[in-house]
């Protein structure tokens, strides 16, 4: 079965109710409404006239939207820059989410479909994207009727 | 399996060794992608022989900063994509091309984008696009960027070119000051001098987006014709205009003095007559700015009492020769000038969208005196 994969990082806005750290273990399930698309307003490609971004919506019709929601990122020597104020108990699993997500989403590399892996700015476990390697696209015979939609909205806290 | 990949950064990190797919040599890595159609890279590693950069449809590269191609290596990237149908590069550092450029058609092409470094100028020069309906440029302009755009319809045969935006990126991690700062070093990306005769081969452009340019010249250009050859602002064509029956006729029954439609199409008739949404970013005004602004909307837009809806609805293009321009639908100012309150609600009487930010500074950088600011 294909996959469709869009995963969104993005930085939360303070005062979101998603701050609240208690509801941050574990996968919970996204308002459709609270996933605004992430409009890449910066690039002019999408600013402009052509209506490249038809794929957001498809973040709105999927009942397999999942939402899920980092603590805050440590501030390690590279991300000091990011200045978060608040006193940092930082879980191991926000350090290495990127690679914990993306061992098991390579693993299903050759299901791909489609994609889309936006995010605001660098994170620590970006290294996690260079396991995007060719070898695990091997030409596979698949039924092109079902497509498995996953999306994934990362929120990180900072 | 695979036929849409993106990966997305808008900040521009830092990225070391990189071994990923978009960074894979077709000789070391036999990669089989033959259903990918849609790629997009921001702001993350690539490298320009990617297998992944091949038969694709759908092309969008915003390059690190640090990423320093040559004009021939980027040409080459599109040259392998020649199924491309739409198409947006921008790369901030850009290299004077080491190999030979040779002309590239692409038949299908209708949407370009390309922003960055002045050199790419050098890549519209070597395209042939046949299709294009949509240009949007964002390059840092040297030389005004008017001769370019003219020679690339001119030699893709003159396309119906619809949407065209000149340094108008909403860039919303541009602060003012770093818009203002590319400006000072730069000019402003728009940089386009004679907008008359420009404007004058657009007969198909619906939406005009404009940022950093003078207004005066540009709402001069989208005048009534009789008002460009009145007002002598715009260098207009150097030979009075030749009286021609048939566009005599057809002057009278628009009711403004058209003369010969010249070949240089230098504006003796309605520039752009099926404009109907104008967006202006930063275009800084002098004294007769908003004159000008007032006169081209009660052109375009006559009272609706008095405008004829059917007479409107025939967009009033007849062969090559203009009656009446089509009604702007939109219009969109962005911290180009204050236009005060009376001059807003009147806008808003005769468009049907108005959409205006007053400016950030109230001194902004002339193109042409960077330096008078400071």
């Amino acid at each position: 079965m294909p996959l469709d994969i869009e995963i969104f990082l993005r930085v939360a806005r303070p005062k979101l109710p998603s701050l609240d750290l208690s509801s941050s273990k574990g996968v919970r399930r996204a308002n459709a409404s609270s996933m605004t698309p992430l409009a890449p307003a910066w690039n002019p490609a999408y600013t402009s006239h052509h209506p490249s971004s038809s794929h957001y919506y498809l973040a709105h019709s999927t009942a397999g939207n999942v939402t899920v929601v980092m603590p805050p990122s440590p501030s390690g020597p590279h991300f000091e820059t990011w200045g978060t104020e608040r006193p940092i108990v930082v879980p191991r699993a926000s350090l290495h989410w990127g690679h914990i997500a993306f061992f098991y989403l390579v693993e299903q590399m050759h299901r791909w479909q489609r994609f889309v892996f936006r995010f605001d700015k660098q994170f620590p476990s970006m290294g996690a994207l260079k396991s995007i390697t060719g070898r695990f696209f091997v030409a596979s015979n698949f039924l092109h009727s079902d497509l498995a939609l996953f999306v994934i909205q990362v929120m990180l806290l900072c | 399996m695979l036929r849409e990949f993106e990966v997305s950064s808008i900040e521009a990190g830092y990225f070391a060794e990189w071994p990923w797919l978009p960074n894979a040599s077709a000789l070391t890595t036999p990669v089989a992608l033959p259903n990918l159609r849609t790629l997009t890279l921001q702001h993350t590693p690539f490298k320009w022989s990617s297998p992944m950069l091949r038969n694709l449809h759908i092309l969008n590269l915003r390059a690190l900063p640090t990423t320093h191609l040559p004009l021939d290596r980027i040409l080459a990237i599109i040259a392998n994509n020649p199924q491309l149908q739409s198409l947006a590069l921008h790369f901030q550092g850009v290299l004077p091309a080491v190999l030979p450029l040779s002309p590239l058609t692409l038949p299908h092409l209708k949407t370009l984008c390309v922003g960055g470094h002045y050199h790419l100028t050098t890549i519209l020069d070597n395209l042939v696009l046949p299709s294009l309906t949509a240009l949007t440029l964002d390059i840092e302009a040297r030389d005004p960027i008017e001769d370019a755009i003219s020679s690339l319809l001119v030699r893709s045969n003159r396309p119906p070119l619809e949407h065209l935006a000149i340094a108008y990126s909403a860039n919303p991690s541009h602060t003012a000051a770093a818009v203002a700062a590319a400006a000072f070093y730069y000019g402003p990306g728009g940089m386009v001098i004679t907008w008359s005769q420009l404007l004058a081969d657009l007969p198909e452009l619906k939406s005009l987006r404009v940022g950093g340019t003078a207004l005066e010249p540009l709402l001069s250009a989208l005048a009534p014709p009789d008002d460009d050859a009145l007002t002598g602002l715009n260098p207009g064509p150097l030979h009075p205009p030749q009286p021609n029956p048939v566009t005599t006729i057809l002057g009278v029954v628009s009711g403004v003095a058209v003369g010969g439609s010249s070949a240089s199409g230098q504006g003796w008739t309605w520039a752009c007559p099926r404009l109907e949404i104008l967006g202006l970013r930063s275009c800084h005004a002098h004294s007769e700015g908003v004159n000008k602004l007032v006169q081209m909307v009660e052109a375009r837009n006559p009272p609706s009492s008095s405008s004829n809806s059917s007479n409107n609805g025939n967009t009033g293009v007849t062969s090559s020769i203009v009656v009446t321009p089509v009604r702007l639908r939109r219009l969109e100012m962005h911290n180009c000038t204050n236009l005060g309150e009376d001059v807003l609600k009147w806008l808003d009487g005769r468009i049907t969208e108005v959409i205006c930010t007053e400016p950030i500074v109230e001194r902004y950088f002339s193109p042409f005196f960077p330096l008078s600011s400071y």
